[in-house]
């Protein structure tokens, strides 16, 4: 092999130790750091003394504020397409005027800051719950709406993009053959579509799990999410059991992802071969 | 016979009762079914105040339900509720915000005489409005080894954060960081200014050039402990909880004619509360000398009760800490109706943000 070629290989294996490293590291930092409980005012590493001290003394607080994000997110996911399919089908097969001016509507929570957001969705509970006596703001469902606004903007974003790829073609032999609009819906577009919407799905699970910028606002007595009590926490003071909660739901989001894996298939979220 | 038999079980059955209410009331507490919503810092500040001022709510049939976050963030939510239903019946807070907190007649009085341990306080510190329940005493905390070991001298001032050994080595409070107004208000009054004119300050901090600006006491900690950073302006907190293992000292550098800045945390009620008796008796459990010691030995932060003070004062490892009545009275007080919070973040964006 030339020398070049061997030179080139050693590089380009370089480029992927640094970026495993660069992508990696912190992971494996937080890990690593969990297992000190020596000092609780500041991060350790490498760690001192080998202990399990910071995930027997994780407080009951963090588990709660886990369930309540998973809930939330679970639900921002499954809603946000929900809104995300008809959205963009409409976006990109609709005859109406204005289809420009109505994909940057659904792409406007990106350009709004969350802490901007957050205060409107509140000062918008508020006005609400002045009305009606009920108040959404430190509940699920003020939690939800919140998120759903921030995360439905990925679903449109790449529902959009695979639907202005695909060939109607299909669709309309599937109708010539005498198949229902429903039945052609289920089994000719959805499938194509399934790809961009696991990814969409994924993106949203994502965007409502780590939210904090809205979710400081929202947050009450009941309903605090995980982000937010560790964001809390780490404002006040250092923890260590932040770093042994936070490696246990890193730990558990690798699970979920080999689960994805044999279930589904990683292949549906990242397949971007051209549909014909 | 029946009819005494009646009468029998009637007494029984009287007996019974009367043993019934008396245990019920035996067992029944001042705020029986009555739950406070106590806005306060999340973490490590919210176990202590479970541990010390809720469990006794809780023994006298309360429950207390925290709405954790940074004062900042609550008032936003106090804002966001006005006119409406208050969004929690008390809040922790800092001085920085009690100017708005009065102005935005967000404040419901406190019954100061259902409140019998602000008797242990300085009388400044507490009026209908608010009742101070710690401080932190901010100045410059070095790493006494490192200083020592490369000829520094001990700082006397802000400025000496300038010295040429101490390049990359300093770090000041960010915009966002609690610490940053009593830091940059001891730079300015050092340097010439006041709380509405903090430009001498802000050249000054400029000047020092800091290697970082820390976030929070966290992010503080990690740097001194790692010796990226051997000295800071910041709280003399820092200084207990690395014990052990950063030798680092507190100097209380002179602003104008005192020493060392105090920063405030204040209990008030909010308006609208339909608790205000339970309110009341929360802050009086805030000052009880078991929380106060708590709020030192287990926060970090100073208490301001005087036995309490009077107990830490025993302890020779918290001598680097003014505890003495008279030293915190000694101490430099913000005058936050001078200072224009909007300004101060613009200010220090267009004079350091770009750094």
């Amino acid at each position: 092999m030339p020398a070049f070629k061997i030179g080139r290989r050693i590089g380009s294996l370089a480029v992927l130790v640094v970026a495993y490293v660069f992508l990696l590291g912190p992971i494996v930092f937080v890990m690593v750091a969990s297992f000190d409980y020596g000092s609780r005012a500041y991060v350790v590493f490498p760690p001192e003394t080998f202990t399990l001290d910071s995930y027997r003394n994780i407080p009951g607080r963090y588990w709660n504020a886990l369930w309540v994000s998973i809930i939330v997110a679970c639900t921002c996911s499954l809603v946000a397409c929900l809104i995300g399919i008809p959205a963009a089908l409409g976006i990109v097969r609709g005859n109406m005027r204005g289809k420009g001016l109505l994909l940057a509507l659904f792409r406007a929570p990106l350009q709004i800051p969350g802490v901007v957001s957050g205060v409107a969705f509140l000062q918008a509970y508020y006005m609400i719950g002045g009305l009606t006596g009920w108040y959404a703001n430190g509940s699920f469902v003020g939690f939800a709406l919140a998120h759903i606004f921030a995360a439905t903007p990925y679903v449109v974003g790449t529902l959009v993009s695979v639907l202005q790829r695909f060939d109607g073609a299909l669709e309309e032999a599937a109708l010539t053959l005498g198949a229902s609009r429903f039945a052609t819906f289920r089994q000719v577009t959805l499938p194509v579509l399934r790809p961009a919407l696991f990814a969409g799905a994924l993106y949203a699970f994502m965007i409502s799990f780590g939210e904090v910028p809205m979710s400081v606002f929202l947050a009450g007595s009941s309903y605090v999410t995980f982000p937010v009590e560790v964001f809390n926490t780490m404002l006040v003071d250092f923890e260590p059991t932040v770093l042994a909660v936070s490696t246990l739901v890193t730990l558990a989001s690798l699970a979920l992802v080999v689960v994805v894996q044999y279930a589904v298939g990683l292949g549906s979220f990242v397949k971007t071969e051209p549909i014909d | 016979m029946k009819n005494r038999f009646a009468l029998g079980n009637g007494i029984r059955a009287l007996l019974c009762l009367a043993v019934l209410f008396g245990t019920a009331e035996a067992q029944a507490g001042k705020f029986d079914g009555v739950t406070i919503r106590l806005a306060t810092f999340g973490g490590k500040w919210r176990d202590i105040v479970d541990k010390h001022v809720a469990k006794a709510f809780e023994a006298e049939g309360g429950k207390i339900e925290f709405v954790t976050g940074q004062p900042a963030n609550n008032m936003a939510k106090l804002i966001s509720a006005r006119g409406q239903a208050a969004p929690f019946d008390m809040m922790e807070t800092m001085d920085n915000l009690l100017p708005q907190l009065v102005e935005g007649d967000f404040l419901e009085k406190i019954d100061l005489a259902k409140v019998p341990n602000v008797s242990m306080l300085n009388p400044k510190s507490y009026d209908a409005n608010r009742v101070m329940n710690w401080i932190t005493e901010e100045g410059i905390v070095y790493n006494a080894a490192k200083f020592k070991e490369n000829g520094i001298p001990v700082p006397t001032r802000y400025a000496d954060l300038a010295h040429p050994k101490l390049k990359g080595k300093v770090s000041v409070p960010d915009i966002s960081a609690g610490g940053a107004i009593p830091a940059i208000v001891g730079f300015a009054i050092e340097a010439g200014g006041t709380e509405a004119n903090i430009d001498p300050g802000l050249d000054l901090i400029a000047r020092v050039a800091p290697a970082s600006y820390w976030s929070s006491s966290s992010n503080l900690q990690t740097q001194l402990q790692n010796g990226d950073i051997w000295a800071a302006a910041a709280q003399a907190g820092n200084v207990q909880r690395l014990k052990g293992t950063v030798p680092l000292a507190m100097a209380f550098v002179p602003v104008g004619t005192k020493a060392g800045v105090l920063k405030q945390g204040y209990l008030v009620k909010i308006k609208g509360t339909r608790h205000s008796e339970a309110v009341d008796w929360l802050i009086n459990a805030f000052l009880a000398t078991p929380m106060q010691i708590a709020t030192s030995t287990e926060g970090g932060q100073i208490p301001v009760s005087e036995p309490a003070l009077a107990e830490l004062q025993k302890d020779p490892s918290l001598g680097f800490l003014r505890l003495k009545p008279q030293d915190i009275e000694g101490m430099y007080q913000i005058d936050y109706s001078k200072v224009d919070q909007a300004a101060y973040v613009q200010k220090w964006n267009r004079k350091l943000g770009r750094r």
